[in-house]
């Protein structure tokens, strides 16, 4: 009987581990909005992780025009993957595959502070 | 009935496991944390027409869909994967205004209340209706030689003027409502006159340093209150 117990627990302790790994590789698989807080001019608001990003957007929708550029890092460096895009209210850009993992960031150059939203997927 | 050295061990097998995780995860979660993100809703259904404002300010949204004009697969992949804010931006309502001497395709992706220019270049500018009057829908992106613009104008307007710092000027005709232009100088501002007279909207080329500008940057359209939204 115990031995039919322990086969069960290193059976739950295995389903486990297994839940934990599919869970650290789906994570290469999904959209992330990020940022979405004030952000001060000319500052990259970046959205903290590394993925296999192939869309990245970002996007004013309070009263005015805010001018807006976004871009993908090549993950812990400060390198940009491809140019970065810039347009008012809402620029996006997808991307084709690519070997390294990926940092998305946004930013807007005009006046002093403003929410902007990031929203990337991969 | 399972046994108490059983349960113990399977206990310390699951605080074991958790434990494994909570470093891997540490370990992956190098970056420091984001302020907490405000998500935005990304689930409107797809608008089924255009609207009124829409059709009065674009003569290309007012002419029947064409077999022509459904957008190839990296532009549908483009609105589909969020281009914009969640204004339901329907590609089967799009009209491709134009095609530049270089291939690409470019759409005009009406949405609710908000108009999108789509490139098979693989980017897209959206804006609300109402700003493309006053000149706000434009867009500027990197390219080997320099910077490619493109924008959607209203009805009327027939020259696009692309403005740098030091006098140079790049001039090009609208097509559908939409124009390209590529320029080799760092362009400030793009000026166009329609309807309602003349409008002149700063514009910048993409940064280069990826750490910000080394000068103390200029804002642009300087907003009279912090932040509006």
């Amino acid at each position: 009987m115990e031995s039919i117990a322990h086969r069960a627990a290193l059976a739950a302790a295995c389903a486990c581990l297994g839940l934990f790994a599919w869970g650290a590789t789906s994570a290469s698989a999904f959209t992330n909005s990020y940022c979405g807080v004030l952000v001060s001019a000319f500052t990259w608001c970046g959205d903290g992780s590394n993925h296999s990003y192939n869309f990245n957007s970002a996007t004013y929708t309070g009263g005015g025009d805010v001018y807006l550029c976004e871009r993908l890092l090549i993950a812990d460096s400060k390198e940009p993957r491809e140019g970065a895009v810039c347009g008012y209210n809402s620029v996006s850009q997808t991307f084709g595959a690519y070997p390294y993992l990926t940092e998305a960031e946004i930013q807007h150059q005009t006046g002093a502070n403003h929410t902007i939203y990031g929203y990337a997927t991969a | 009935m399972i046994g108490r050295r059983t349960l113990i061990k399977t206990a310390a097998v699951l605080v074991g496991t958790g434990a494994l995780a909570g470093v891997a995860v540490a370990a992956t979660s190098a970056p420091p944390a984001p302020p907490p993100a405000v998500a935005q809703e990304r689930s409107a259904t797809k608008i089924v027409a255009v609207d009124a404002t829409q059709e009065a300010t674009l003569a290309v949204l007012r002419r029947p869909v064409a077999k022509d004009d459904m957008p190839d697969d990296d532009v549908r992949q483009l609105v589909a994967s969020g281009a914009g804010p969640s204004v339901g931006a329907n590609p089967a309502l799009a009209r491709k205004a134009l095609t530049t001497p270089t291939g690409e395709q470019i759409y005009v992706v009406p949405g609710r209340g908000w108009v999108c220019l789509a490139a098979s270049g693989a980017m897209s500018n959206c804006v609300p209706t109402d700003r493309i009057a006053e000149g706000y829908a434009v867009s500027v992106q990197d390219i080997p030689s320099g910077s490619r613009l493109r924008g959607i104008v209203p009805d009327g307007v027939d020259r696009v003027e692309v403005r740098g710092d030091s006098g140079e000027t790049a001039t090009t005709a609208p097509s559908g409502n939409v124009w390209t232009v590529d320029v080799t100088f760092a362009p400030t501002s793009v000026a166009w006159t329609g309807d309602a007279g003349e409008k002149v909207v700063p514009v910048a080329a993409p940064p280069q340093d990826p750490v910000g500008p080394a000068a103390p940057p200029t804002s642009l359209n300087p907003s009279p209150s912090g932040d509006a939204g």
